[in-house]
């Protein structure tokens, strides 16, 4: 009736390792992408896409940040049967990385009673993760003392608009920054960081 | 909480993961295989996949063998893997009157339509081990088949469905009719279940529930800690169609019995009624499918007197893998608990001296 199918197999590999960075955050991981893309939802980035198979179904809502996000949770929505939402209901949010810290702010972020019911928030970042922009600084859960990695201007621009937002705990949102090369980081909404080495100009 | 986070021991973790992966998979003689599993075990992969809540008979062998033949173990490793997968809907409510019967008896009637088939069970021969079979296993595997072939020659083909003894009963006004579905069903992989719940959710814990757990309860009720001392009515064992939305996606093998239970007055009925008490499970498992149908049937009872009549009692310390997880973590470090306690243990002798 049912198979082991290289489909189902790598996405347990995902849903591996998207638990493997958000239980260790500032640690990079790399998905295991398939090399022949699907012809449905053309334009959702691959990493986006195994990211969605893995964590979304017809229980939860999504929901687009940026231009480009909401294309890509609409695409989502049609092609997988996720419900689509409004930004502040919405359980899992598609977004690019130029969101700012008043959108950011929308997320549903759970209740003091229910803090499980917060956004888990998956960023695309087109132009990589990794890069010599400046480093940013981990601590908190998950971290031995602090972490530091070197990232792209464009995730910097990212945690800095982040870095402003602050949520009473255990209330907030997860989220998972991904790349074309299939490089994913997890940042847990108890996840401090910081921009230590701030880009130039 | 009295609880303190796990510093320190990283490595010996590291390395207690290693050697269980060697006690798992590091044997000097031949490695199972999963289809050895599933044909050799079959019993035990029906037992996870219920408990583990998911049908998937070769992930349940997987399961197995790597909790190195624990149930518990196992339908731990099968409910966290379901509950990593996406969910494409409701399956369509399965009809069991379509059962491909493998087996089907009723102790409640000798004659009943279509007849009984006993089919391969244990319940009346005598419970030796068979070492004149183990002793010669390619001669039992002859036996085996010549077995099979005399049987098919000599039997007669089973009909594709039968009747239910509990519509017969029905039909001729001695049996409770059954209450209309509710329009929505608890999902209880889904909600937070409040007690008393109803009997959808009920009967999705039962499904769910351990073996062991749920005859000791059933066992309690019918040993006097309660009034239910069942007939069966009906037991099956067989495969249904399952569909998605009128798709067919295949067919599943389940246990279903029904129990008839002491006559009472119906709402507004005058005359005295059988009840009936129900349980289904997924694969062969009749002992969980008899437990379920007694534990229904007690928790309809209006009075709650005895542990099988109350719902959270049942419903809540049934659940093999909860009742596991809670047991198993008395395992991990306690020590800010248990230093609180000989503080207060100390405090109190000093007072006494």
């Amino acid at each position: 009736m049912f198979t082991l199918t290289e489909e189902v197999l790598r996405v347990q590999r995902c849903y591996r390792t998207l638990l493997h960075v958000l239980s260790r955050p500032g640690t990079l991981a790399r998905l295991d992408l398939p090399i022949e893309r699907k012809n449905r939802l053309v334009s959702v980035p691959s990493p986006l896409l195994l990211a969605c198979e893995c964590l979304l179904d017809e229980k939860v809502t999504v929901s687009g940040l940026t231009e480009r996000g909401r294309l890509w949770a609409e695409e989502i929505s049609r092609g997988m049967r996720v419900k689509l939402a409004e930004l502040e209901e919405a359980d899992f949010v598609l977004s690019g990385v130029e969101a700012s810290a008043s959108e950011l702010l929308s997320l549903k972020r759970g209740s003091l009673l229910a803090p499980e019911e917060g956004a888990t928030l998956f960023v695309y970042v087109e132009e990589g993760i990794k890069g010599d922009a400046g480093l940013l600084g981990f601590a908190g859960p998950g971290v031995k003392g602090r972490l530091s990695l070197r990232v792209s201007a464009a995730v910097l621009d990212w945690a800095s608009q982040r870095g402003k937002l602050c949520f009473e705990y255990p209330m907030g949102f997860e989220a998972f920054l991904f790349d074309r090369e299939g490089n994913v980081l997890g940042i847990p909404r108890a996840c401090e960081i910081e921009v230590l080495k701030p880009r130039r100009g | 909480m009295g609880y303190v986070a796990v510093k320190g021991g990283e490595k010996a973790i590291l390395n207690s993961e290693e050697l269980l992966v060697a006690k798992t998979f590091g044997h000097e003689s031949e490695p199972i295989e999963v289809h050895q599993i599933l044909e050799q075990f079959a019993l035990a992969v029906d037992r996870v996949m219920g408990e583990g809540g998911l049908y998937w008979p070769k992930l349940a062998a997987y399961a197995l063998k790597q909790a190195l033949g624990d149930s518990f173990e196992a339908a731990f490793l099968v409910r966290a893997f379901r509950s990593s997968v996406p969910r494409r809907g409701y399956t369509d409510p399965i009809d069991t009157r379509k059962m491909r019967v493998h087996r089907r008896i009723s102790a409640a009637f000798k004659d009943v339509p279509g007849g009984q088939i006993l089919g391969a069970t244990p319940d009346y021969g005598l419970r030796f081990i068979r070492f004149d079979l183990f002793e010669n296993l390619h001669q039992a595997r002859i036996r085996a088949k010549k077995a099979l072939e005399n049987l098919a020659r000599a039997g007669i083909p089973i009909p594709d469905s039968f009747p239910k003894i509990v519509d017969i009963l029905r039909e001729q006004g001695l049996l409770v009719s059954p209450p209309s579905a509710p329009r929505i069903l608890t999902d209880i992989t889904m909600e937070t279940v409040s007690i008393p719940t109803s009997r959808s959710a009920r009967l999705q814990f039962l499904a769910r529930g351990e073996t062991g757990g749920l005859l000791a309860l059933a066992y309690s009720s019918m040993r006097g800690y309660g009034q239910i001392h069942p007939a069966i009515g009906e037991l099956r064992v067989g495969d249904v169609p399952v569909c998605l939305e009128g798709r067919p996606l295949g067919w599943i093998r389940v246990t279903e019995c029904e129990v008839i239970s002491r006559m009472e007055r119906g709402e507004d009925q005058d005359d005295p009624h059988f009840t009936m008490g129900y349980g289904l499970c997924f694969g062969q498992n009749e002992l969980k499918a008899i437990s379920m149908a007694v534990l229904d049937r007690t928790m309809q009872m209006d009075v709650c007197e005895t542990p099988a009549q109350d719902q959270e009692f049942v419903l809540l310390h049934t659940d093999g893998i909860e009742a596991m997880g809670f047991c198993l973590h008395y395992k991990l470090p306690h020590y800010v608990t248990f230093q609180a306690d000989l503080n207060q243990l100390r405090g109190v002798r000093r007072q006494k001296k």
